[in-house]
């Protein structure tokens, strides 16, 4: 056989043959169409046009929804739930590293027990667990008898943004222990050795070495912490009492209260536009740590 | 050869156990200033669990270990004045060779301008001044490993740990590293604990090597008199070759089965068995009177500036070193000699 014949025949084993790579693509292109694509372009759209009288939208074509975007009501909410996703991410993290931190050290087997024991949540019902934080929170609930146990309290933190930060660095803590416990893993123990061995301490050697080389996963975990919280309603509903409105609460209510869906779309447009930045700025920082751990 | 003036180092009595595996056993040694110290043995034998213990990463369940007069033990491992190079070179991979250098500099505080003053000779001395901005990944095997070094040396520790520092390197590399270490010794002044389970890096290196087996220090002594003088079986196989003929002293003479009695020295008197080196013995012509057995030889093998014969004597296989003359054919009778002082006694298994 000679060369050319010989690349021929590679390259038609490692083809497939168009139909095989049709019917593997098409499914996925489809799902992306239908799932992805046809509710941006449709969010976009209603974005720019008027609000129908009961519901949808019809023509014109307006920038009035866009337009009061700007307004400091909506931009306050946008605001104050960045920093309640925020907040909520950044004690996902605290308690979040050390957990993981915790698990790396056990035996195998232990350490599957653990993980286990941190996605344990993710099976049950969403609401169930928010209703039981209720019952936690409450001025006769669990949380305050301990307090009152110790001649303190009642606080109450039941209806409050402290709850709703709780709630969602709760319900989305396993989404942080996960990534930073992979990364936690793949981290040679023996350079955290060396940098003890040159005279490091407990401190710098976080700051210095456990810090940095685990940052891909802490992003990971953070963007997956961060990205529902900023989105989610259900807590700020059922933990926030009425005045601990979260821009997913908004968007909800021009939905199904307001039926103002343009509007709707717009605060939907500014999330996603955010997010679009987020995810970005996230792409450029792990393209640096790729260079060192190639 | 003058050795262990004051010591450096005492160990004493180390024991250390991972469930069923003793680890350590009982391991007692002293390690002389600016000496150049090698653990060799077999993998597994508890070198590495060794160092670490030293170096502070392992607590041993027994045992002493003093340096310069003050209990190490209870000194946190960041705070030893021990520098360890490991097995694995543990390079920080977000830091270029000059910030891993530099780090253990940095946590002792000293000034920016000495750091970069200490970090610039040291990176010359090991000749890397050039890569100084690179990151770990992008340096060969060589390079990294130069890198471990600079990195433990530059702390100018009283002891310096190296584990398996060149068992990651090619051949010719690997020497060149060997000379280099040697050289960085001399100029640093700096007390070397090398790890290694290659025999001919432990005697061409070190300056005395402890011989481990087990957990435990089977023997320790300089190289020289390791070759001519082990006390074991063990260390006899495990360095350099021999032939190893067991058996007991008779009326003056080692009787082993299958060879005539051999004339031996008071030496062998409660022996194991006896090991002759393969320069040791010689080959010898059919009238020649010194030839004490007959054998068939069964192999050649060809080392460049000598030749090893193997030689067999009924069920036993002698080693001859040839460094001269023709060599003998695959097949032919010879006969061999030596001296009366090449049995080597070896007194314990
Ligand atoms: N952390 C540990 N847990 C359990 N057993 C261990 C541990 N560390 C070492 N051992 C055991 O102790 C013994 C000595 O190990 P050590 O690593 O000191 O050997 P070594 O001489 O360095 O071998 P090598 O030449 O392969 O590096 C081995 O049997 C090993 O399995
Ligand atoms: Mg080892």
């Amino acid at each position: 056989m000679t060369s050319s014949a010989k690349r021929e025949a590679r390259r038609s084993t490692n083809s497939d043959g168009p139909l095989l790579r049709a019917l593997t693509t098409i499914p996925a292109l489809a799902y992306l169409l239908i799932f992805m694509a046809v509710p941006l372009v449709l969010v976009i759209s209603y974005a720019f046009l008027t609000s129908g009288r009961f519901g949808g939208v019809r023509l014109p074509v307006s920038f009035e929804s866009i337009a009061r975007l700007t307004q400091p009501l909506y931009r306050d909410v946008l605001f104050t739930s960045i920093l309640t996703a925020g907040a909520a991410t950044l004690i996902a993290f605290l308690l979040g590293f050390p957990a993981a931190l915790v698990i790396t050290r056990l035996t195998p087997k232990w350490q599957t027990v653990a993980l286990i024991a941190v996605v344990l949540p993710f099976w049950t019902n969403f609401l169930i667990r928010t209703y039981a934080w209720i019952v936690l929170l409450n001025r006769e609930g669990l949380f305050n008898h301990a307090l009152a146990n110790v001649g303190l309290g009642p606080i109450d933190v039941l209806y409050t943004r402290s709850a709703v930060v709780l709630g969602l660095s709760y319900a989305y803590i396993p989404l942080m222990v996960l990534p930073i416990y992979a990364s936690l893993q793949r981290l040679d123990p023996s350079i955290l050795e060396a940098a003890r061995n040159l005279g490091a301490g407990g401190w710098r050697r976080f700051r210095t070495v456990l810090l940095p080389l685990t940052m891909p996963g802490i992003i990971t975990g953070a963007l997956f912490v961060f990205i529902p919280s900023l989105g989610n309603f259900v807590i700020a509903e059922l933990l926030g009492g009425g005045n601990s409105q979260m821009i997913g609460n908004l968007i909800r209510d021009q939905f199904l209260k307001a039926r103002d869906w343009p509007f709707g779309s717009a605060l939907s447009l500014l999330v996603l536009a955010l997010l679009v930045i987020i995810v970005m700025a996230q792409a450029r920082a792990s393209r640096r740590t790729r260079e060192w751990s190639a | 050869m003058t050795v262990t003036p004051a010591p450096l180092l005492e160990i004493r009595n180390l024991d250390r156990s991972f469930g069923e595996v003793r680890a350590l056993k009982s391991v007692s040694f002293d390690i002389g200033e600016n000496e150049f110290f090698a653990l060799l043995g077999p993998s597994g034998c508890g070198k590495t669990t060794l160092l670490r213990v030293l170096g502070g990463f392992e607590q041993p369940d027994e045992g002493t270990v003093m340096l310069d007069g003050s209990d190490l033990l209870s000194i946190p491992a960041e705070r030893r004045p021990v520098n360890l190079m490991f097995q694995s070179y543990a390079l920080f991979p977000h830091m270029t060779v000059e910030r891993n250098v530099a780090y253990g500099l940095e946590c002792e505080k000293v000034p920016k301008d000495e750091i970069r003053q200490r970090v610039g000779d040291v990176l010359a001395t090991v000749g890397l001044t050039d890569k100084r901005s690179a990151l770990p990944n992008k340096l060969s095997g060589g390079q990294r490993q130069r890198v471990a070094l600079a990195r433990a040396i530059v702390k100018r520790p009283r002891l310096l740990l190296l584990d398996e520092p060149l068992s990651a390197l090619d051949r010719k590399i690997r020497a060149e590293m060997q000379m280099e270490l040697k050289r960085l010794q001399h100029e640093v002044g700096i007390t070397f604990v090398v790890v290694t389970h290659d025999q001919d890096e432990a005697m061409s290196l070190a300056d005395r090597v402890a011989v481990m087996d087990h957990g435990e220090v089977r023997q320790l002594d300089t190289p020289l008199n390791l070759y001519r003088r082990p006390r074991s079986l063990f260390v006899a196989d495990f360095i350099g070759t021999s032939t190893i003929l067991r058996g007991r002293r008779v009326n003056a003479q080692w009787e082993t089965p299958e060879l005539p009695p051999l004339a031996c020295g008071d030496d062998c008197e409660g022996a194991l068995a006896v090991a002759i080196r393969p320069e040791s013995v010689r080959l010898t012509s059919d009238s020649d009177a010194s030839t004490q057995v007959r054998g068939i030889v069964s192999e050649v093998f060809f080392q460049g500036d000598h030749a090893i014969a193997q030689v067999r004597v009924g069920e036993v296989a002698f080693l001859v070193s040839i460094r001269e003359g023709t060599l003998p054919e695959r097949g032919a009778s010879v006969g061999l000699s030596w001296d009366e002082g090449a049995l080597i006694p070896l007194v314990e298994e």
